[in-house]
């Protein structure tokens, strides 16, 4: 399985993730954060960023504005209070997950 | 980089050629090019139009419509739904009123099966065709206003055809020795599809008139 497949997976709570420590991003500026923070690991393309935007949005986790920038409509995305409840569960969720199959592909480790 | 005003309006006249229905789309994919190109013809010091081939191989509009029109889809199925619970006054006189329709032609010597036949046949005509007047009468809308109208039709059809179906694979001869479940689901059922046409009468009509 390819990195990306795995990175699909865990999309909605990197943006959840992402969107709880900056008040407010737009799309670009996800992808842009995320490559900076994996230091190019992670690539994120719009096929698969937008449509969970839209998802979150859609389920009520973000809200949206948009602004004006050099002549064009920039769309920013926050979370709203159900957003930051979810993206507190899904964070989480995804460490008791990451933490369990650390046991599974380091058996050792957990006895130290 | 920033592009010039030039190469803003080449790439919103490519966004534009994609059949793309939703505005905000639009704007979006627009906005994600534009970043990109510049930030490639920054670091990678690529020309104008090396750098958009690029980007715009990447990039598939008819995806993120597709997926959004899904979104669009399940979050109209859920609004529909939330608004028929809404009408309480309606669901608990129609319920009584099914109710003591059906117990009076149950008491009638009239069997169960063939009130269940003749029921859930009703139903599935009066759906249809009452459906069908909605969607007819939104023809030559645009698509947007077309989906929302099929969307909510959907949710009503769908969920009464498959509570149906279900009941008759299933249900079919426990019901006609349960005459009172019977006529508890029927009840229920004559709700749902009430409510349902009454709500999309009222969104429908809500709609005719935004648009006008």
């Amino acid at each position: 399985m390819s990195s990306s497949k795995l990175l699909k997976g865990s999309l909605a709570t990197i943006v959840l993730r992402l969107l709880e420590e900056q008040e407010k991003m737009y799309g670009y500026e996800i992808t842009q954060k995320v490559k900076q923070l994996t230091e190019g690991e992670f690539k994120i393309t719009e096929g698969a960023l937008y449509p969970t935007l839209h998802k979150l949005e859609a389920e009520g986790y973000l809200t949206t504005e948009t602004q004006l920038v050099d002549g064009r409509v920039r769309k920013y995305y926050s979370l709203t209070k159900e957003g930051n409840a979810e993206a507190k569960a899904k964070v989480s969720e995804l460490e008791e997950f990451l933490a369990n199959l650390q046991k599974v592909l380091n058996p050792k480790l957990g006895f130290q | 980089m920033k592009l010039a005003h030039y190469q803003i309006e080449h790439i919103r006249e490519w966004i534009g050629m994609q059949n793309i229905w939703y505005d905000e789309i639009k704007d979006e994919l627009l906005d994600h090019i534009v970043c990109a190109v510049e930030e490639q013809m920054t670091s990678e010091e690529t020309r104008f139009a090396d750098a958009l081939a690029r980007v715009c191989s990447e990039v598939d509009p008819q995806k993120l419509q597709r997926q959004k029109l899904m979104h669009e889809h399940i979050k109209t199925f859920k609004n529909t739904i939330g608004e028929m619970l809404k009408l309480r006054a309606v669901k608990a006189l129609i319920l009584i009123m099914s109710l003591s329709i059906l117990v009076t032609l149950g008491n009638t010597g009239t069997s169960s099966s063939t009130i269940l036949k003749l029921y859930m046949f009703l139903t599935v005509v009066s759906v249809f065709l009452v459906s069908a007047s909605f969607l007819f009468r939104a023809r030559g809308k645009n698509p947007l206003s077309n989906i929302y109208v099929v969307s909510r039709t959907n949710t009503v059809i769908s969920s009464s055809l498959i509570i149906i179906s279900l009941t008759d694979i299933f249900l079919d001869d426990w019901l006609i020795t349960h005459p009172i479940f019977l006529f508890t689901l029927m009840g229920l059922l004559t709700w749902f599809v009430t409510s349902g046409l009454i709500v999309l009468k009222n969104s429908f009509n809500h709609h005719r008139h935004a648009t006008h």
